[in-house]
């Protein structure tokens, strides 16, 4: 399958996450910065997809039309799907750089809803 | 098209997989093993009496309330067992007595039995107790709690634990459904035979989308046992320290006595309120609480195949029968669709035909499971093999495979084992039970280390078989509870444990059998790693999912 092949070569130029045992690192050695950009990605998708699932929750709180405890709960009954979709996410994007930007200007963003509605509602 | 996206994906399923493999592997088996756990706590407990002949409730009732009468005047409260539900094999009263000056009152309501309180098993025909001290076990139930709380660990500890390891899961399944979804049908119906890796991968599929709604149910349900012990923050910015507390769903407040005595409402009628509330012969348990007092109630609980969306109970107070306002009944719409979710993970209203389907689909989960963690190792061995040998790190993946696929389902049978064989006046034998269990999985996980990957699997499924095999045996000349007098009587729940049992030793020979008859996976790797040019073996390796 040489054209899939070519394919692969032309993502591994940038830092994208590839299988360990991919064209890249046997045919041009092991690039010194993969596991390092591995491991990253891994925190990026753990920590930074539960901040922003925690995150999404307080908002979702305040925006669902219910009252303040059932709106809680199903908000954190939903935010099990939100950090796995922030995790797939930060798996699919094609450099860990451009994970971490959008993961936390995502938080930032929403964590700023939330303070503005919570300053709104006391 | 096979781009960078479904790479990605891929490798987040092999590797989410495979770290918590072994582990999900373990809360499988366990929590398959739990759908039956009222089934296996009779088994594990051959003391007690064969299933209660069927009994009219009331004349059951009122047999019950007679002898608690008799036997616990004084006590804080009553629980009446009303026998024929799956969870009510005996007509079971139990009590619990006013705490010692200076005790903690116990939490919850309800009497001791289950809690470890005081509790006689009565003849439905006669009424008289029934001989039943059972022996010390942690039995069903303590096997069915490991798939929560595992053991040897604080309880929180294990919940974080074996949360991390549902995520994971949560992860694996819904990649695994991205990598395979455009071809989800032909993927369903594509199955190769003797292909090696390719066989496993289709085999891995088949069993995975079989029963893919019922994995993700499951995995879902079960982080929101804990929805606020994993996502605390939330609750805790928004309500300070104290966070959401989750409403007991089972004990409510106790209340307190007056001190005045006034003669208890009669139980029979209760009974029949309860029956038209609930409908004919639908309720399973009445619970006084301070009978003999102004301040009692009655508590009227229904089978357990009537909760989905809210645990109806019904209150009446203890003197007038007059019924009482219930709060925890009043639920909301979003609590509802929480506890329907979590009914579905417990499966408490199946029936069973579909507690069978129940456990069919557990097994499914212990099967892909262990098809993937299989998987891994069958697609790496042509590259793991450097100058004949393969590396630490794939050896001992080889090797965790065996002692846990084919090795837990061993220890398993030898804490049922340890049951039939610790003798029943030893200190401590509750635990040594599960210690018998631990200390056979950890043989069962090193023995491999010693054998070939081929001779390792053939031998540990055959040492689980005959485990199994030994089971409905051992039990024969140990108990009164064996298949020569339950078939006779009609026990279906103690005859069916032994027969499954016969079923998993038959299951897992048939699996040796075939293992034996394999040819070599191992030789047929290094033969293919000769004649095939490394490069391509990368790219199907990373195209072929």
């Amino acid at each position: 399958m040489p054209a899939e092949c070519g394919h692969f070569f032309l993502f591994s130029e940038t830092e994208l996450l590839l299988p360990m045992n991919t064209k890249t690192r046997r045919g041009t050695g092991e690039q010194p910065h993969y596991r390092l950009l591995v491991l990253s990605r891994i925190v990026a998708a753990v920590a930074g997809g539960y901040t922003f699932a925690t995150v999404m929750i307080l908002v979702l709180t305040y925006l669902l039309p219910l009252p303040q405890k059932d709106a809680l709960m199903l908000s954190t009954m939903l935010s099990y799907v939100i950090y796995l979709l922030a995790i797939i996410w930060v798996f699919s994007v094609k450099t860990v750089r451009k994970a971490w930007i959008g993961i936390s200007v995502a938080t930032g963003l929403l964590g700023a809803l939330a303070f503005l509605l919570h300053s709104i509602q006391q | 098209m096979k781009d960078n996206f479904h790479l990605s994906m891929t490798w987040l399923h092999t590797w989410t997989g495979l770290v918590v493999g072994w582990v999900l592997f373990f809360i499988f088996v366990t929590g398959t093993a739990g759908y039956f756990y009222m089934e296996i706590d009779r088994w594990m407990r051959p003391e007690q009496p064969l299933q209660s002949k069927p009994v009219a409730a009331d004349f059951a009732v009122a047999m019950a309330e007679k002898h608690l009468q008799s036997r616990a005047p004084d006590a804080d409260s009553w629980t009446i067992n009303i026998p024929g539900a799956r969870e009510t094999p005996y007509l079971n009263v139990s009590w619990r007595n006013p705490p010692k000056p200076g005790e903690e009152p116990p939490q919850g309501r309800g009497g001791g039995g289950r809690f470890g309180g005081p509790s006689d098993i009565l003849d439905t025909q006669t009424g008289e107790v029934q001989p039943s001290k059972p022996r010390e076990t942690g039995g069903g139930l303590l096997l069915y709690r490991m798939h929560w709380a595992l053991h040897y660990m604080p309880y929180v500890a294990a919940a974080w634990i074996v949360g991390i390891c549902t995520m994971f899961m949560f992860v694996a399944i819904i990649t695994g459904v991205i990598i395979i979804y455009k071809k989800i049908f032909k993927e369903f119906f594509t199955f190769r035979k003797g292909k090696g890796a390719r066989s496993w991968m289709d085999m891995h599929t088949v069993i995975s989308v079989t029963s893919l709604p019922f994995f993700i149910m499951i995995t879902f349900s079960g982080l929101l046992f804990y929805l606020y012990t994993y996502m605390p923050l939330a609750p805790k910015i928004l309500f300070g320290d104290e966070g959401v507390q989750r409403e007991r769903r089972f004990f409510g407040d106790q209340g307190k006595r007056d001190g005045n005595a006034v003669p208890l409402f009669s139980l029979v009628e209760a009974l029949k309120l309860g029956e038209q509330e609930f409908g004919k012969n639908q309720v399973r348990n009445i619970n006084v609480q301070f009978p003999g007092d102004s301040a009692a109630t009655i508590t009227i609980t229904p089978r357990y195949d009537r909760y989905l969306n809210e645990y109806p109970q019904l209150k009446l107070n203890g003197t007038t029968g007059e019924v009482l306002d219930n709060p925890a009944r009043k639920v909301s719409a979003v609590e509802k669709t929480n506890n329907v979710i979590l009914a579905l993970h417990e499966g408490v209203f199946a029936n069973t035909l579909v507690r069978w389907l129940y456990f069919l689909a557990g097994v499914l989960g212990c099967a892909m499971i262990a098809t993937g963690l299989v998987l891994w190792t069958v697609k790496r061995r042509p590259k793991a093999m450097k100058n004949g040998k393969f590396s630490f790190g794939h050896n001992l993946v080889e090797r965790l495979n065996i002692g846990t696929v084919a090795g837990l389902p061993g220890a398993v049978a030898i804490y049922f084992l340890a049951n039939r064989l610790i003798p029943v006046d030893i200190v401590g034998r509750r635990e040594w039970e599960v210690h018998a269990m631990f200390i056979g999985w950890l043989l069962l996980l090193i023995y491999p280390a010693f054998r070939s990957i081929k001779r390792g699997w053939i031998e540990v499924f055959w040492v689980s078989s005959a485990l199994y095999l030994a089971l409905p045996l051992v039990n024969l000349f140990t108990t009164e509870r064996h298949l020569g007098v339950s078939l006779v009587y009609g026990d279906w729940v103690l005859a069916g444990i032994d027969l499954t049992f016969f079923a998993l030793a038959g299951t897992f020979a048939y699996i040796a059998i075939k293992i034996k008859r394999h040819p070599s996976a191992v030789t047929k790797a290094v033969k293919v790693k000769n004649t095939t040019d490394d490069s391509t073996l990368a790219t199907n390796e990373v195209l072929s999912s």
